[in-house]
């Protein structure tokens, strides 16, 4: 995977990937449902953090409240950490994971 | 009860309005949770407030709290006191009734509406409000009590969101 710590001890599978997945930035970043902060919340967090305009933020936020939770953002994995941790400033839960 | 309303002046902003009994009770709820934050250690409020940053990689997660617990908690509660003499500074702003009303800039006004969520996501935690059936709770519950407080905040905090959006 493109922009993997060299020295990262996870065993990974081969899995072929292609160049396109090569160049894809390798970690993305979700965000969880939970019973406390609000709807209208929760978007205005997502377009504040993301500049999101107001129909993503809305759909984004019903996958969140649906589903569970929802991928926000696919990129490199410093700026995904720096977006979790604004997200956890403004009480969302989120987290990173390397993409799959 | 606590209203908000387009600002007095028009413009970007709004207009809160608090009954004074509303207003010294987000006072001592930003401070309490200030304090609860400053103090450390671990409990339910402090694992909502700090969640997991990478869910399913442990050792991900735990360099990942390394880094960003300290300036989370930190950070939070700073803001939570810095809300607190705000809002204490409120109580010579009269608004209608015996209560107060104030005009916040659009900053100020996400900086209330950052600390009213902070209280409410820490309430919830308290009762364990995740794996808890309202429903099924005795009204003279205290957790029940706890949640109606975590509700009513969650109005002043909608009104706030609207005037925002």
């Amino acid at each position: 995977m493109a922009g993997a710590a060299p020295a990262a001890p996870v065993v990974e599978p081969d899995l072929g990937v292609d160049e396109r997945h090569r160049a894809d930035p390798p970690w993305v970043v979700i965000v969880w449902d939970d019973p406390v902060n609000l709807m209208s919340y929760v978007v205005l967090v997502l377009r504040r953090v993301f500049g999101f305009d107001a129909a993503t933020a809305e759909r984004l936020m019903l996958q969140v409240h649906h589903e569970g939770r929802a991928l926000v953002a696919r990129e490199p994995r410093e700026r995904a950490e720096h977006h979790v941790a604004q997200l956890h400033g403004y009480g969302l839960l989120a987290s990173l994971e390397r993409d799959a | 009860m606590a209203r908000v309303l387009p600002p007095a002046s028009g413009g970007d902003g709004l207009r809160v309005e608090l009954e004074r009994v509303e207003l010294d009770l987000l006072v001592r709820l930003c401070e309490g949770l200030a304090g609860r934050l400053r103090a450390g250690g671990d409990d339910a409020v402090i694992a909502r407030l700090a969640p997991a940053a990478s869910r399913g990689d442990a050792e991900a997660d735990a360099e990942l709290r390394r880094l960003l617990r300290g300036d989370l908690l930190g950070g939070r509660a700073e803001r939570l006191e810095r809300l607190a003499v705000e809002l204490r500074s409120w109580a010579g702003r009269v608004g209608p009734g015996d209560g107060v009303a104030a005009d916040l800039a659009a900053e100020e006004a996400l900086a209330l509406l950052q600390g009213l969520n902070d209280v409410r996501l820490a309430l919830g935690a308290q009762v364990g409000v995740e794996d808890l059936d309202r429903g099924t709770l005795a009204v003279d519950d205290p957790r029940a009590v706890t949640l109606g407080l975590m509700d009513r905040l969650g109005g002043l905090q909608q009104g706030l969101v609207e005037h925002l959006a």
